[in-house]
């Protein structure tokens, strides 16, 4: 019975970051209609700065955290004006971004083989304590730490996405663009902004990446896209509280999954899950 | 002088069979992997060009393809041109189980194949070894027929070529693209988007599980990096991206593309990914449906105009 317990704890612990995983891909699908494939991609480049900071300066992890989200910040304003803007344009933007950024996705994943090599990475952040007990189970303090940042990262952005006034301009655009440009807001600039607040999402994640035990790997930036995508799915794409659903869903599952089945058994399960889930409800749980 | 798309198919497939009379059409796997995707690049745009359904999943089905002709060999000795056809079969009633998939709209469908795909590709690394002969995968080698496995890849590639040119020439064309543009004003003219949606399904499944079969037999050999390779996955969706969607020729200039990269042997290469990415992220952003639409569109008029003066 603890085994369970212990389980869905861990599935909880390791869901609260699978949220801001998909957190990223909803805000940027729900402003601008864009699907971005290369987010897992992104995350990874989070995860390298925060890597080749380690290496090269010794830098604590916990400030590299900061350094990847203003970083992916700047990106994600560049990556904007340069390629998703046109995309925006084109005939069908969901379906052509997909493939675009697949594309770019691709070519993220080749860079990283070029610069950093094919070899695993990971980043030691030594703590005091190194495991807390949580219902009678002992865990990592990493992960627990992990959790605590990523719910304050979302709580954070719930707060920005309803208190201020840009959060409301953002909310305004997702329920209906040319409403919102009807009542005067720069919807370009809204998409923009969207867009770097996504990426940055996904830089602080993959900073965060070494806390849950995951390595930073060139290839592995599309299989936290998949990941996200379920989480953002299962949720619905366009509603945050859906994707903290989702989120926390995916952990809770991967996690009781792996407790009954072999360790790679989990992505087939969620893959059937989310099949299901999404043949029953054609636009996620919680669609708006 | 005006080629018609009728007969530069023709001379494509005329080309294909003469090459496969030759030493170096025997000899050398170029040729079929070129008609490999030019029919994988037909399905991928009879599904995404004309209907408006991103088929990202395809590769799950050229796995189930491959996989079925490599366990039939390996458990009951059947011979690759039956198996490649019970392949097939069984990658149409996979699609057919999927079914409800295609109620989902946009990118949920996109996604849900490409979720597909995974399931298949975790589901053949999962199954027990003495069904799948493990990491070191099924030979083929019995059947080993370079010759018949090109022509019978000519066949399928002719096939596809054809059926999606008279889909192209007839209403059914239009009923596909009526989709693609809005499904609820084509429902209300009188087209069953469903069974168009279908059709091209089915199709696309189809094409793609014989393909998967045939390039099992055609290499005599059946494992999971071959099966669900994710170079295989890459080309079939970015060839005809390339090339252009929506048309019949597109994809199959798309395929050409193919050439350097196979000649050079730069497939794995991370340079060559490094640009290849950015090219179709090019493609897509400036170029929108693809080379040969944005020829159609832009030179072809801007010619005329000149020579026209």
């Amino acid at each position: 019975m603890s085994a369970i317990v212990s389980a869905i704890v861990s599935g909880v612990l390791i869901g609260c970051f699978y949220t801001i995983v998909g957190l990223g891909i909803s805000l940027i699908y729900g402003v601008m209609k864009v699907t971005n494939f290369a987010h897992g991609d992104f995350l990874m480049l989070g995860g390298y700065i925060a890597f080749l900071l380690y290496a090269s300066f010794n830098l604590n992890p916990f400030l590299s955290i900061p350094i990847a989200m203003a970083t992916l910040f700047i990106i994600g304003l560049a990556v904007y004006e340069a390629v998703v803007r046109n995309l925006m344009k084109t005939r069908n933007p969901e379906e052509s971004s997909l493939i675009a950024l697949y594309g770019m996705s691709i070519s993220l994943s080749a860079f990283y083989f070029i610069l950093c090599g094919a070899d695993y990475r990971s980043i030691p952040y030594t703590l005091p304590v190194s495991s807390i007990s949580i219902l009678g189970t002992k865990f990592l303090t990493t992960w627990v730490l992990g959790s605590a940042l990523s719910i304050a990262i979302a709580l954070g952005l719930f707060q920005f996405l309803h208190r201020t006034y840009t959060g409301k301009a953002i909310r305004a655009v997702i329920s209906n663009v040319d409403e919102a440009r009807c009542s005067g807001i720069d919807v370009n600039q809204v998409c923009r902004l969207a867009f770097a607040i996504g990426l940055a999402v996904a830089g602080v994640a993959g900073a965060m990446l070494p806390l849950f035990q995951q390595v930073i790997n060139p290839a592995g930036g599309i299989q936290y896209t998949v990941l996200a995508f379920m989480v953002a799915c299962i949720g619905g794409l366009n509603n945050p509280l859906g994707v903290t659903i989702g989120g926390l869903f995916v952990g809770v599952c991967q996690s009781i999954s792996n407790f009954i089945l072999p360790g790679y058994m989990w992505p087939l399960v969620l893959a059937l899950i989310a099949i299901i889930i999404l043949s029953i409800r054609p636009m996620g749980l919680l669609y708006r | 002088m005006t080629l018609e798309t009728k007969h530069s198919l023709f001379l494509l497939i005329f080309f294909f069979l003469i090459i496969g009379l030759t030493t170096i059409g025997q000899s050398n796997p170029l040729f079929f992997y070129l008609m490999l995707y030019i029919a994988m690049g037909e399905a991928f745009n009879l599904m995404y060009g004309y209907t408006g359904y991103l088929p990202f999943g395809n590769i799950g089905f050229f796995g189930i393809g491959a996989y079925v002709v490599g366990i039939l060999a390996f458990l009951y000795g059947i011979r690759p041109p039956i198996s490649i056809l019970i392949g097939a079969m069984v990658s149409m009633i996979f699609s057919l189980i999927l079914y409800p998939t295609l109620k989902l709209k946009g990118i949920y469908f996109a996604i849900c194949s490409f979720l597909i795909s995974e399931a298949v590709a975790i589901a053949i690394r999962a199954a027990p070894f003495e069904i799948t002969g493990g990491p070191t995968g099924i030979s083929l080698v019995d059947c080993y027929n370079p010759l018949y496995s090109y022509y019978l890849m000519l066949l399928v590639m002719a096939s596809i070529l054809i059926i999606v040119h008279v889909i192209d020439k007839t209403e059914k064309g239009l009923a596909l693209k009526a989709i693609k543009e809005n499904v609820l004003i084509a429902e209300m003219s009188g087209v069953n988007s469903n069974k168009y949606k279908l059709l091209a399904w089915i199709i696309n499944t189809t094409v793609v599980g014989i393909c998967g079969g045939l390039t099992a037999w055609h290499i005599a050999y059946v494992n999971y990096e071959i099966a669900v390779s994710p170079v295989i996955s890459l080309n079939s969706i970015f060839l005809p991206i390339i090339g252009g969607t929506g048309t019949v020729v597109g994809p199959v200039l798309g395929a050409f593309f193919y050439i350097p990269m196979g000649t050079i042997g730069l497939q794995f290469s991370n340079f060559f990914l490094f640009i290849y990415g950015v090219v179709v992220l090019l493609t897509v952003t400036f170029l929108g449906e693809g080379l040969l639409p944005a020829v159609q569109r832009h030179i072809i008029p801007a010619l005329k105009k000149h020579s026209g003066e």
